[in-house]
């Protein structure tokens, strides 16, 4: 090497630091990927990030507080109008599905089935929407503390919207079905055509990939998660197909659906303990 | 010249300013947003990065900015050392060009910064796509073209705040 000035020895600082960074950094993340070992400090990690998290969301929550509390005495007055013939018409549907859930209930014992049990659900709120490149991580203010556990699925007023990634103490991350890594089991609410729904990043667009032109899929049509996979529960809407292209140079239709849930509007949603069919079913 | 270089005044100030930055610029990129505009936000923490390792490469190194990518992995819920791998390197490249980067009129150095936040974003990318990641879509560039747009903004005012600590 030649002469090892002090402008040299710097230099090779550097580069040896750098080194020492990348090192480090690709150790974690392949310590992180192959092994839940790091889930431990993660989770410790994001309790102390709380109050950050917390402090990050109150100018927003700020504003839709005094946003609510600027809307003027009419609006108020022509939302809870709204808001009451909406809860005639849930209350006349909800007495009409007690009636079904009893005859359900009924034709099940006759058949020897399991009944099909309600799932128990807990409201949460969305404490941050996390930007990381192409990810669609949110996180919720329910954690460990409240008997959330990782995988378990969560939905709105309106469908699935996506499961939960990690739990820590006092919150938890939830993953989107509009994350492009995430697949859902459905199927098609009209045909019963079985299908995936597969996340784009984009925030209301998933596709349906895989399904060759003979398959049974329309426009409009609503995709209920079929519970195949054995993390979903059977049942909850998950999208509406909005485009179906059939290319004949391809061997795959194109299919583009909207997801049923509201997944950038509001900030309150349900994870739920999805109980399925019970085990100890089929009464002899 | 008469007034003092800002560094040279007292270094616990320009501390405080930089973890006080470091943070305004990680609560402004995990503040929630409309979804429609997510994909429009500045990366507030890799230009924030960008100012100090050019103003300030003794405080602002590559140690600073790992840890300051640590803290984003854990409130992203990446892999964890994506964004410390992505803002470390960052770190580096900055200082290696500091000399010359400092020189450059203020468009000039937007440019710059656009190519080095998109060095950031490559990187996290690649990462993104070792671990399985499918992802990949060309939103993220609009994100670092107002990044650079807005880096004489970003400039002047960490500079203002740089400069109120130096006792002149």
């Amino acid at each position: 090497m030649p002469g090892f000035g002090a402008y040299s020895r710097k230099k090779l600082a550097r580069w040896l630091q750098l080194a020492f960074y990348v090192v480090l950094s690709i150790t974690l993340m392949v310590t992180n990927y192959r092994s839940p070992r790091l889930r431990a400090l993660r989770s410790g990690l994001n309790v102390i990030a709380l109050p950050l998290r917390f402090i990050a969301a109150f100018p927003e929550e700020a504003f839709q507080d005094s946003a609510r509390y600027l809307e003027l005495n009419a609006s108020l007055q022509r939302n809870n109008r709204i808001l009451r013939a909406q809860d005639l018409r849930l209350r006349a549907r909800v007495e009409r599905y007690r009636a079904l859930e009893a005859e359900n209930a009924h034709l099940r014992k006759l058949l020897g089935a399991a009944p099909r049990v309600a799932d128990r659900a807990v409201a949460a709120t969305i404490l941050a929407n996390g930007s990381a490149p192409f990810s669609r991580i949110i996180t919720l203010n329910r954690g460990a503390a409240d008997g959330i556990y990782v995988r378990q699925p969560v939905i709105d007023d309106h469908g699935l919207m996506g499961q939960v990634l990690e739990v820590s103490r006092y919150s938890s991350q939830a993953i989107l079905i509009t994350d492009p890594n995430q697949a859902i089991p459905v199927e098609d609410l009209r045909s019963g055509q079985r299908a995936i729904v597969m996340g784009t990043g984009a925030a209301n667009r998933v596709n349906v990939p895989y399904l060759t032109p003979s398959a049974d899929i329309r426009p409009g049509d609503l995709l209920i998660s079929s519970g195949l996979g054995g993390v979903f529960p059977p049942g909850y809407p998950v999208a509406r197909v909005m485009t179906v292209r059939n290319s004949p140079n391809e061997a795959f239709l194109k299919i583009s659906a909207r997801p049923a849930a509201h997944i950038n509007r509001g900030r309150q949603v349900l994870l739920i303990w999805p109980k399925g069919v019970s085990t100890t079913g089929a009464r002899r | 010249m008469n007034r003092r270089m800002p560094r040279a005044a007292s270094a616990g100030h320009t501390r405080i300013v930089v973890i006080g930055t470091l943070l305004l610029a990680i609560f402004l990129s995990i503040m929630p947003m409309p979804a429609g505009l997510l994909s429009y936000r500045p990366d507030w923490v890799a230009l924030c990065l960008v100012y100090w390792s050019l103003e300030a490469p003794e405080r602002v190194g590559m140690g600073t900015a790992w840890i300051t990518g640590f803290a984003m992995d854990v409130l992203y819920g990446t892999l964890l050392g994506e964004q410390a791998l992505a803002d470390s390197v960052l770190a580096f490249i900055t200082s290696g060009l500091r000399l010359r980067v400092r020189m450059f009129p203020r468009w000039q150095q937007a440019l710059v910064v656009f190519a080095l936040v998109g060095i950031n974003h490559l990187i996290i990318q690649i990462a993104q796509h070792a671990s399985g990641h499918p992802g990949g879509n060309w939103s993220y560039w609009t994100s670092d073209g107002i990044g650079a747009l807005l880096w004489p903004l970003v400039y002047s005012v960490l500079r203002h705040l740089q400069r109120r600590t130096a006792p002149s």
